[in-house]
This record gives C-alpha cells, sequence and structure tokens, in this order.
C-alpha cells in the first residue's frame, strides 16, 4: 500500500519535473532530428518531388515542386491554365509570370533567389548546424497556443534569424518564425507544420498553413515521392 | 485489495485531471485572435528613452514611458513593437555599442510623475531586440541609467532611484559583473534614496559620477530632496565613493542629473535641484564646481525632467531638453530656444540621442512622441507612425461605425471611428479639447455635444459644430470650503438618461440641463484629512502643485443600469459610498470589506446590469506601496463582499467591467494588462492576444457591436471586436474534443466601405473584420490529418470549402463570403474575374467543421447590408444577373477548354510527325483554324504592354466585376451588354460545333487510327475533373 502511493508519488513528481528539466539546444535538435526519422536516413536523401494543392482566397491551386539537393528547385504553379515556374539552380534562378502577359524568363534577385535555396536543404537547416555556418540557442520552453513547446533558434551566417517551435513530447518540428532581408525589405514569416506522415521512414508534414487572424493559408501534400529520378532540364532556364 | 488499490488511484487520477481541467481557459486558449491596436499616434505617448546604434543609426530602439520598446532599422520611417510580451514601462536602454545586437532595457520608468508606471526588473537581447531574458533587479520598480563597460561588456552599472511610493532597499547603483546574472549594490544611501543618475570615464572606465536622489510620492504629496541626495565620484569601478561638495552645492539636495563631455571627459555638467537650482559646470573631473546658468527650462521641474546631453564633438554645446529643449553653445552659461519655424514640437521632452559620426542628426523623446532633426535640434519633423498614446478614460458613442472618446495624458481630448476607409488613420482622430485629458463623454441625444475636461476638474461643453466651449465647472457657494477636484475627475453620463449628468469634486454634482445648473447631491464623501490637503507645499525642494496631488476627492461616481437611485461613489481616500434614494442620504460601506487595507483609493465601481444588488469594485494602493490587484464582488449592495483573484490576475487595478449579456464574463484592467474571467472571478486569464501587458486604464462595451473597448495608457485604443463567442465559454465547451462558438452576423456588402487614397505615411489602425467568422474550440491541437470549413446552401449544395486552424483552445477563420471564382477562359494574362467569387446572396448557409475524428454542423446567418435604398426585388436581380455572368464566364471557359483540348492533342502530335505528310499538313490547318476560334474569345497577345485587346472574355469580366461590386439592381446598359456577350459567345459556340462535325470529328478517326495524341471533344465531365 504505502509503496504503491510512493510510487504515485514519485509518478506525479516525475511528470513535473520532466517539464522543468532544462534541457540543452543541442540535445533537443538531436532528438528532433531522431524524431524525424533520423540524421543518416535524411542524409540519404538527395532528392524529392511533391505535388501539392495551396488553398489561398478562395482558390485551390494544384502545385508541383521538384527539389535536388543542396540547391536545385522547381516549383510550378497552375493557375487559369497557365504555369507560374520558378527555377533555383544553383545561384541562378530565374521566374516565369505569365499572369502579366510575360512569358520570358527573369533572373531573380539574390536575396529572393537565397530565400528559396534555403528550402532545397532538404534535411532542415538544423541538421549539421555547425557544418553549414549556423549557430542555434535555447531561448526556454513556451506555451504555443496551448501546446508545450521548446524554442531553438538558429543565426544563419549572413544574420537571417529562424525560431522553431519544438513539441515537448513528439519532438516534432510544429512551428517556424523567420526574420530575412528579402529584396531590401526585413521580412517575417510564421510557419505551422502538421500532419506528419511517414514517406520512405522520414517523416513530412503533409500540412503547412501560414497566415493571421482568420486568415489561414493550407498546403496540402498530396504525393511526395523521395529521391525520385528527376531529368536535369527541370533545373535550367525555362524556355 | 487491488481493487481497492485501483479505485483509490482512480480518484486521485480524477482528482489530477479535475484540477488541470480547472485552467482550461488560459492565455494561450484564445491565441489565435488579434485584437486591433487603432491608435492615434497622431498625438503619441511619452518617450522615456531612445538609443541609437553607432555603427549604423538608421537602427534605432525607442521606450515609451508605459509602451514598451519600438524598433526601426529605417531611421524612424516604419517603427516595430519588440518587447510586447514584457512590461511596457521603459525607463532605460543602453546598446552595447561594439556588439550593437546587445541591447539592455530596464522597466519603470524614471519621470516621477503622479501617473508613473512600474517597472519589473532589467532585460536583455543579445539578438537586436528580437528575444529578450529578464536578469534581475526584479524589485527595482524604476531604472533611470544603464551603462556598459566599453571594454567588457559583461560588466553594467544600473541607476536604480527604485521605490517611489514606499520605503525600499531595492535601490542605489548596482553593478553587474557577469553580464546580468548577479547584482551587487555599490552605491547607497537610505530606503527613501536611490540613484538618479550615473556617469563613466569613457577613457578610464573605473571613474565613474553618480547621483543619489531622496524622493517620496504619497497620494497627497510629493517631496524630492533630503539628506540622502548627493553627488559622488569612484576612480575604483565603484568600490569605493567620495562625495563631491568642495565649492558646490550648499544644503540639502534633490535630484541631479548628470552629463559628461565625450570630447573632454574631464567637463561634467550639473542640474542640481536644490532651495535655488542651478546648472554648474566642473572642468577637472568635479574637483572643482561653477555655478551657470539658472534659466527656467534648466531649473525646469527636477523631477520630471532630468536630462543634459553634451554634443558628441563640442564640449561647450549642451541641450537640455524639459518644457522645450534649450540649447547652450558657451558650455551652460546662456541658453536659447529653437524657433520651431518648421512645426509645432510638443513640450516636455525626457529623451535625446545624437548621432556620434553626424551631429546635425538627432532624435528627442517627448510627452507627445519622438522627432527627427538634420540641423542640430533646431527643426524638428514629428514621426507619427508610434501608437503610443495614454488614455485614461474611453467611451462610445451609437454612430456607424461607432467612434471613441477618451482623454490622454498630456495630450487633450480626442474622437475617432472603429473603422474607416482603407484602415484608422491619423487624420480620422479629431481632437476635442487640450490639456491633460481624461473623461470624455459624448452627448448621445445631440451628437454636436461632447463634454471633456482637464486636469483637477475643468470641465466644459464643447460644440464641435460651432466650435464654442463653454466652462462648466461647479463652483463652491458662499461659506461653502474650497472644492477639491481630482487630477482625474469623474465627468460621465447616467446609463439610464443621456441627459443626466455626473461630476465629482468631494461632492457628487448631478445635472439634468447640460451642466447649466449642478445639483449637489452628496454631504463631503470623503475623509477630508486635513493632513492630506497641504497641496501648496508639496513638491520638496521645488514646489510642485499642479493638481496632481490633489486628494480626499471624489475618483469615480456610478449609477445603476437599472436604478437610477442607485448611485455609488468612490473616493480617493479609501471610502465606497452608495445612495439609494438618489443622493439624499449616503453610506460608506468600505469598513465592511474583509481584509481591505484603508484609505486606498477605489479606482473603479462597477454596478451590474443583470441584477440590482450586484457591485464590483476595484481598489488602488499603489500609492500606498501596494501594487497587488483589488477586486471585489457585493450581491447585496455592500454589505459582503467576496475578493475576486486567482490565476494571472496581477497588478493594481483599473476598472472592472461585466458584460451586460453573460454575467460570468468579467474583465478587469491593471496596470499591467487586461485580465478575463469566464466563470465569474474564481479564475482569471491574461489577454494576450495582440493586448501587450499595458496599463488598462478602462474599459468598455459597445451595446450595439459587442466590442470590447480599452482604454490603455501607454498603446493607445485597443479593441477586442466583438464579445459573442467568449460569451458562450465555460468549462463544458473546453472539455468536447470540438465545440462551435457563436458570433456576431455578417453583413453581406459588397462595399462596405467607400474609395479613398491612403494616407502618406504615419501609423494606420486595422479595421474589423467584417467576413463571416466561423468560431471553434478545440480540447487538442490536431496533429494529424486536416481540418476543413466546408460551406453550403440550405439544399446541400457545396459552396465553398476552407482551411481550418488546428490550435488547442478557440480557433476563428473568416470567411469573405464568397463563393469559388467562375473558371475562366484561356487568355495571354489573368483574368481577375477568375480570382474573386461573387459574394452570396444574404441568407441561412450549413457550416460543418470537419477534424479527422467528427463533423460538426451549424447554421449561418447572413445579413442583407441595411441602409443602402435597395428594395429586395433590386437585390434580387442582381443576384440573378450575377449567377447569370458566373455561369456566363462558366460556359466560356469550358468552349476553351474544348478548343485547348484539341489543339494540345494536335500540338502534341504535329510535333512527333515529319512535316510533308497528308495528316501533317491537315493538323497543321486544324490547328490555326482552332486558334482563330480560340481567338475570339480572349485575348491572346503575350506580351507585357497593356494592349486594350478585348475579346469575349476581357468584356465579360469588366462586366462580372461591375455587377459582383455593386448590391443593387444593374443598370440597362450592364443588361444589354450582357444580352450582347451572350450572342457573341453563341456565334462562337455555334463556329465551333460546325467545324467539329463537318470537319474535325472525321479528321480525328484518321488521326486517333495513327496512334497519335486522341484527338476527343472533350466533355462537361473532362472539365470539372480537369479543372
Amino acid at each position: 500500500m504505502k509503496k504503491i502511493f510512493f510510487t504515485f508519488a514519485l509518478l506525479l513528481s516525475g511528470l513535473c519535473s520532466s517539464t522543468l528539466s532544462a534541457q540543452s539546444a543541442e540535445e533537443i535538435v538531436q532528438k528532433h532530428i531522431e524524431a524525424k526519422g533520423g540524421a543518416e536516413a535524411w542524409k540519404k536523401v538527395k532528392a524529392t518531388h511533391m505535388k501539392m494543392t495551396a488553398s489561398m482566397m478562395n482558390m485551390e491551386l494544384p502545385i508541383s515542386i521538384w527539389i535536388e539537393a543542396p540547391d536545385k528547385m522547381r516549383n510550378v504553379v497552375s493557375f487559369q491554365g497557365k504555369e507560374i515556374i520558378t527555377v533555383v539552380n544553383g545561384n541562378e534562378g530565374w521566374m516565369v509570370n505569365p499572369m502579366m502577359g510575360n512569358t520570358k524568363a527573369e533572373p531573380m534577385p539574390e536575396s529572393a533567389l537565397k530565400d528559396i535555396k534555403d528550402q532545397a536543404d532538404l534535411a532542415g537547416p538544423l541538421m549539421d548546424y555547425k557544418a553549414k555556418g549556423h549557430s542555434i540557442e535555447y531561448l526556454g520552453a513556451d506555451d504555443m497556443d496551448g501546446t508545450e513547446v521548446y524554442k531553438i533558434k538558429l543565426t544563419e551566417k549572413e544574420g537571417d534569424m529562424t525560431t522553431f517551435f519544438i513539441d515537448k513530447d513528439s519532438y516534432m518540428l510544429l512551428k517556424m518564425t523567420s526574420k530575412k532581408m528579402v529584396n531590401g525589405q526585413e521580412t517575417e514569416n510564421s510557419i505551422e507544420f502538421s500532419d506528419y506522415r511517414k514517406v520512405d521512414g522520414l517523416s513530412f508534414a503533409f500540412s503547412t498553413t501560414s497566415g493571421m487572424a482568420g486568415q489561414n493559408f493550407e498546403s496540402k501534400i498530396t504525393e511526395l515521392k523521395v529521391n525520385p529520378s528527376i531529368d536535369s532540364k527541370l533545373f535550367s532556364k525555362p524556355e | 485489495m487491488n481493487v481497492k488499490l485501483l479505485s483509490i488511484l482512480g480518484i486521485a487520477g480524477m482528482g489530477c485531471i479535475l484540477s488541470l481541467n480547472a485552467q482550461s481557459f488560459k492565455s494561450s486558449s484564445f491565441s489565435s485572435i488579434n485584437a486591433r491596436q487603432i491608435g492615434p499616434a497622431v498625438m503619441s505617448g511619452r518617450i522615456t528613452a531612445i538609443e541609437g546604434t553607432e555603427e549604423d543609426p538608421n537602427v534605432l530602439y525607442v521606450g515609451a514611458a508605459a509602451g514598451g520598446i519600438w524598433k526601426s532599422i529605417t531611421g524612424g520611417t516604419l517603427f516595430k513593437p519588440v518587447f510586447d510580451k514584457h512590461n511596457q514601462s521603459i525607463g532605460a536602454l543602453a546598446i552595447d555599442q561594439k556588439r550593437p545586437d546587445t541591447i539592455w532595457a530596464g522597466t519603470g520608468e524614471s519621470n516621477m510623475r503622479n501617473s508613473v508606471s512600474v517597472g519589473d526588473g532589467i532585460y536583455r537581447s543579445t539578438d537586436a531586440g528580437e528575444n529578450w531574458v529578464k536578469c534581475g533587479l526584479e524589485k527595482s520598480e524604476h531604472i533611470s541609467k544603464i551603462l556598459i563597460h566599453p571594454n567588457d561588456p559583461s560588466i553594467l552599472y544600473v541607476a536604480v532611484p527604485g521605490a517611489l511610493w514606499s520605503d525600499s532597499e531595492d535601490r542605489g547603483l548596482y553593478q553587474s559583473t557577469d553580464f546580468g546574472k548577479s547584482w551587487n549594490k555599490i552605491l547607497y544611501g537610505n530606503p527613501r534614496t536611490g540613484c538618479a543618475d550615473v556617469l563613466m570615464d569613457p577613457r578610464n572606465p573605473d571613474v565613474l559620477y553618480a547621483s543619489l536622489w531622496e524622493f517620496r510620492r504619497t497620494p497627497w504629496s510629493f517631496s524630492s530632496g533630503g539628506e540622502g541626495s548627493g553627488l559622488f565620484k569612484s576612480t575604483d569601478g565603484g568600490k569605493n565613493w567620495q562625495k563631491i561638495q568642495k565649492g558646490f552645492l550648499p544644503g540639502t539636495l534633490g535630484r541631479i542629473c548628470l552629463a559628461l563631455a565625450p570630447t573632454e571627459p574631464d567637463h561634467i555638467y550639473a542640474i542640481a535641484e536644490g532651495k535655488e537650482t542651478y546648472l554648474y559646470s566642473s572642468t577637472n573631473g568635479g574637483a572643482e564646481w561653477v555655478k551657470e546658468s539658472a534659466s527656467p527650462n534648466v531649473t525646469a521641474r527636477p523631477f520630471y525632467f532630468s536630462l543634459l546631453v553634451v554634443d558628441p564633438t563640442d564640449a561647450k554645446r549642451i541641450y537640455r531638453p524639459a518644457f522645450s529643449l534649450s540649447i547652450s553653445d558657451d558650455g551652460g552659461k546662456s541658453f536659447y530656444d529653437a524657433s520651431m519655424q518648421g512645426g509645432w514640437v510638443h513640450p516636455d521632452h525626457h529623451a535625446l540621442w545624437i548621432n556620434p559620426k553626424n551631429n546635425q542628426h538627432m532624435y528627442l523623446g517627448t510627452d507627445g512622441g519622438a522627432y527627427v532633426s538634420f540641423d542640430r535640434g533646431i527643426n524638428w519633423l514629428f514621426l507619427n507612425n508610434l501608437p503610443l498614446s495614454q488614455f485614461y478614460h474611453a467611451t462610445y458613442d451609437l454612430q456607424k461605425p461607432y467612434h471613441i472618446y477618451g482623454g490622454l495624458q498630456d495630450n487633450g481630448s480626442w474622437s475617432g471611428p472603429s473603422e474607416s476607409d482603407g484602415g484608422i488613420e491619423n487624420k480620422d482622430w479629431a481632437n476635442l479639447y487640450g490639456g491633460d485629458g481624461f473623461w470624455v463623454q459624448p452627448d448621445l441625444k445631440n451628437p454636436e455635444i461632447v463634454y471633456c475636461e482637464y486636469q483637477g476638474g475643468h470641465m466644459v461643453k464643447v460644440n464641435t459644430r460651432t466650435k464654442e466651449v463653454q466652462d462648466l465647472q461647479p463652483q463652491a457657494g458662499p461659506g461653502e470650503p474650497k472644492l477639491r477636484f481630482n487630477w482625474n475627475t469623474p465627468l460621465l453620463t447616467s446609463p439610464t438618461r443621456p441627459e443626466v449628468l455626473y461630476c465629482g469634486a468631494q461632492y457628487v454634482y448631478r445635472s439634468t440641463n447640460q451642466g447649466s445648473v449642478w445639483e449637489k447631491i452628496s454631504p463631503d464623501l470623503t475623509t477630508n484629512d486635513p493632513e492630506k490637503q497641504k497641496q501648496e507645499e508639496s513638491g520638496g525642494l521645488s514646489v510642485d502643485n499642479s493638481s496632481a496631488e490633489n486628494h480626499c476627492t471624489v475618483f469615480t461616481i456610478a449609477e445603476s443600469p437599472l436604478d437610477k437611485d442607485l448611485i455609488w461613489a468612490g473616493t480617493d481616500d479609501g471610502n465606497l459610498q452608495i445612495t439609494t434614494n438618489g443622493g439624499k442620504s449616503w453610506t460608506n460601506v468600505s469598513p465592511k470589506i474583509p481584509g481591505l487595507p484603508p484609505a486606498y483609493c477605489v479606482s473603479s465601481v462597477e454596478p451590474s446590469p443583470h441584477k440590482r444588488e450586484r457591485i464590483y469594485v476595484t481598489f488602488d494602493g499603489h500609492g500606498l506601496g501596494d501594487i497587488q490587484a483589488w477586486v471585489f464582488q457585493s450581491e447585496d449592495l455592500g454589505n459582503t463582499w467576496t475578493r475576486l483573484s486567482g490565476g494571472d490576475l496581477k497588478g493594481f487595478a483599473h476598472k472592472v467591467k461585466e458584460d451586460p449579456i453573460n454575467a460570468k464574463l468579467l474583465f478587469v484592467g491593471t496596470e499591467f494588462g487586461l485580465y478575463m474571467s469566464i466563470d465569474g472571478g474564481k479564475n482569471w486569464a491574461m489577454h494576450k492576444a495582440n493586448v501587450p501587458p499595458v496599463p488598462v486604464r478602462d474599459i468598455a462595451i459597445h451595446p450595439v457591436t459587442h466590442d470590447l473597448i480599452l482604454a490603455t495608457h501607454g498603446r493607445g485604443i485597443i479593441i477586442h471586436d466583438d464579445l459573442t463567442p467568449f460569451r458562450a465559454l465555460n468549462e463544458t465547451v473546453f472539455q468536447a474534443p470540438v465545440a462551435f462558438l457563436p458570433s456576431r452576423e455578417a453583413v453581406v456588402d459588397p462595399s462596405p466601405l467607400g474609395g479613398g487614397f491612403p494616407a502618406a505615411g504615419g501609423f494606420v489602425g486595422a479595421n474589423p473584420d467584417n467576413s463571416a467568422q466561423i468560431w471553434y474550440v478545440l480540447k487538442d491541437r490536431i496533429q494529424t490529418g486536416v481540418v476543413i470549413i466546408e460551406i453550403s446552401d440550405l439544399n446541400g449544395n457545396f459552396i465553398q470549402s476552407i482551411p481550418g486552424t488546428k490550435r488547442k483552445g478557440i480557433n476563428m477563420i473568416s470567411w469573405n463570403m464568397r463563393r469559388k471564382a467562375p473558371r475562366v477562359a484561356y487568355g495571354a494574362k489573368a483574368d481577375v474575374s477568375g480570382i474573386f467569387g461573387p459574394l452570396v446572396a444574404p441568407g441561412t448557409y450549413k457550416v460543418k467543421l470537419i477534424t479527422p475524428t467528427s463533423v460538426l454542423e451549424k447554421d449561418l446567418v447572413l445579413k442583407a447590408p441595411e441602409g443602402k435604398g435597395h428594395s429586395a426585388e433590386d437585390l434580387k436581380a442582381q443576384q440573378d444577373m450575377v449567377q447569370r455572368i458566373y455561369d456566363f464566364q462558366e460556359s466560356l471557359a469550358f468552349l476553351s477548354f474544348q478548343i485547348k483540348g484539341l489543339q494540345d492533342s494536335l500540338k502534341r502530335g504535329l510535333s512527333t510527325m515529319k512535316a510533308g505528310s497528308g495528316l501533317h499538313t491537315k493538323g497543321l490547318a486544324y490547328q490555326s483554324k482552332l486558334q482563330e476560334l480560340h481567338n475570339l474569345l480572349s485575348a491572346g497577345k503575350e506580351t507585357t504592354a497593356i494592349t486594350g485587346e478585348e475579346k469575349i472574355r476581357e468584356k465579360a469580366s469588366a462586366l462580372y466585376l461591375g455587377i459582383t461590386g455593386y448590391a443593387g439592381r444593374p443598370t440597362q446598359s450592364q443588361c444589354s451588354k450582357m444580352e450582347a456577350l451572350d450572342k457573341e459567345k453563341a456565334e462562337a459556340q455555334a463556329k465551333f460545333e460546325t467545324l467539329w462535325e463537318k470537319e474535325l470529328k472525321t479528321f480525328s478517326n484518321q488521326w486517333n487510327k495513327a496512334k497519335l495524341p486522341e484527338l476527343k471533344k472533350r466533355d462537361k465531365g473532362d472539365f470539372d475533373r480537369k479543372s
């Protein structure tokens, strides 16, 4: 009897202490990478192809994205029977936006290019962050809209900052906020991740949402292939 | 035994769950909503600190008296708040100029006026203001200066004047040598004496100068000066201190502010408050002093103006920010003021930062906001983008949209709209009256009349049309004692009879004729303690009687909305008086309140709109050194009382409010934010949804829009739109996995606001979200799967689906009341009509909330716009026409889809064939015939030029936008245009059908036999599948 109560008390106190114990940034990042599939498995991911549906302003737009690590990406949005194409290939990038009648590929400004290139880091910037020249800092635990999270701040070599909100229970990434200089302006972004599903043993957020106060923009993955074969022409300047 | 054990554990477990559940309404429960900060910034608020970075002077930080920290990286053209999670009263800022990402912020302003807020310690950011960590000094309450050691950033000096209203040992000069982990008090006087200022010799950081200041406020007096005050010097980094006296400052001293010439650090200036206040200068590090100017702006209000700045390149050029900005070019012997020909600058200056690389460029902080100068402080440009206004009270009128009225610290009385074309801009706010503003009361029966006041009960009736202002202040009659009006004198109208006005001195007055006649309806309701009425002696060394210390006055008056003869009056000296017979007799019930210390100011009285006997009261004891929240409720007219506390509630309370619809929904505004309770005051959650922890001085609830209106003392007016969803909150709602909440009915209005050019610069407050809102509560965050909101009409026809949010607690999704946009024909450029779906008709709709585990359904009612003069027939005619043009666009898109489908197959087939064959030649010919046909449908020139090319699609698009943008009957021209388009489309359609039937059908058989990409006339099913 006494023992049971003791165990019960221990259980309760255990619950408390686990929420109180401080962890280092390094530990949290390790557990996060483990939770999403492990460093080794992620390092084998060289490319992805995703088909998505983005809901915005009462429209559902089909999007197709090809990514090849570390710095190639092609993004095609279909709209009114036309295709808005963005291609990034290393230090070059182009955009074709026929919506204004322009069918020629326009070169992309450098800061916008970088922003897109960051997305080609398939395993995420936290993976091998040191080797990439980034630094991380633990900002403490927080209550993110009612969910307990750890906050990790990543500062890139160039000074751009991203804060990761990592679920205390699952160690999955729930939200990312960033502040970057794009086209000479400080731009703030906030993206939430959910609906994690496993593809080839790796966890992907099949739903990403952004927006504030009632305006919710969601992208849903409808199809995802890991390490597909991609025609290298897809990453050349669109004709 | 096992069963017994299990049951014990079960019960214990249950208890655990229940106790957790009791707090399911938390701050984080409503993180998905955003209150609206609407300013104004046309008059900003008191600025207490400005620091720029030397490396890039466009990067600067502005600290406000009670509005947080604002950062600009553009020299002031754009500011963003960076401290909204923390205490909003800023006393001092310091940037480590060698590592400008490190910033220190001391909370608690040190301009020690009566209305000053209270800080909670020192904070540090190491990422340029992005994140802040509290680094101790929690009990300091007020911090006036922070110095960073130039060679070792882990060494800091912090001047802490400390508590204003009570003894405290948490004051003096503090030093940290470990980057703020721990602090040593290195200079201290006594529990009444703090450190006002500190200087460091930049050549030798071990040389420090610091001034100690003895001071104290009570609610009825202020005292500056005493034996503790003095000027000290250390030459060993603060280990040992010498009092500086030689040739300097005879007699008792008050506040001393200090400045050092960066080019000649032995050249020191000090304004020392004494029996006579002077500016002194020393050219030898404080060994000897010379008396300099005592001009009025130099000696002005030393407790409030404690700043002196020396030019970074010229040791003899000194700036004295006080009532105005005075400048000396001769080392303080004489001063002059700039003429302000470039525009008025708000008086009362507290912060000045000079760009050390360009001393023409400077920023000034005043009681009315921040300014920038490019000519050494002669002309100034107002930065009209800082919404830091400091309201004391706020109320509303019943216009559409309603206007908000309120008085501002040092910035008069104002009114502004709750929404406006393009957002609420500076130009939308109207100044009503001057001085310090407090209560402002519109005459609800006569929209031209507004009652305003300035400090000390100087109340007036303003006619906003004729611009006439009539003095209304009650006057003492023959033989009557002098009237005592509070700094912030109550002036309000009756909730039962809008024509009845109340105001208070030591008596309560009532008027039924716009203040022409005041009837005294009470005896002196205060303690009338003569010891608390010596304001003419107040101030200490510098007498300062601005009515801010007026005491033994009535501070708050409230008539019951359920009984005009039931009136409550609270005094600043602790009496809570009630009359149940319209003022014939009064009873003080505050002695009946258990646990309440005596003499706390009755800051608000709120008679319940639900039950005559119920009353809520807040008491403010901060003037006696107690910053707790004291909130009470009585159900029996004040005979017995319950204290409301628990949860997050903290800070001295200014206002309590019971919701007029749901009596369990309560609000309290304290010095540290807004708090809400959904259970009648047992538990309190802090409202953090775009409401910073700012002093909330007043709370109003609009009876028509159900908006919660906050008068904040540092962040202007904040509106939390529509309390309807919150009125439905209770524990049961939080226990269900998913639950809907109601919201106010939306209006389907294609043109809710007019046009107009956007403001040229300046702050713009957000308009309310006028879309249909769908509110729901999730018990847990949804991690797997999606949330979808599906809208259909009552017959089940699908209209729209919107992705939902997945947060734990309250979620809100806006539906713009539009259907899906019509599909549009293929064309060279984007078609706007394919982006904006038409508004649905007013009426009832079904909303389905689909989560991975459940489907909930409810009705959603959309109202027709009122007052626009459209008959039901007109509205119907518009809706019919919308449907017609919508169907038109869709069918044109279908035709385009069919043609493009054939073209696509031909194109793909032709590219694989050799030229010259019969099939190839024919294929080419049909390709161009089809293109000719499609050219009838839409503009096809692929160029960025503005071609003006108009085909059916372009014409239909213009008609679509015209018809969908106006709720009334379409014009004759629009109707005949529709006819013409129908005809044009029918012709194109016929041409296509003929081409297919007569030629292409046969050709497709030959083509398809050759195993080429199938040539086929696609049907409606293909169209729906593919687009």
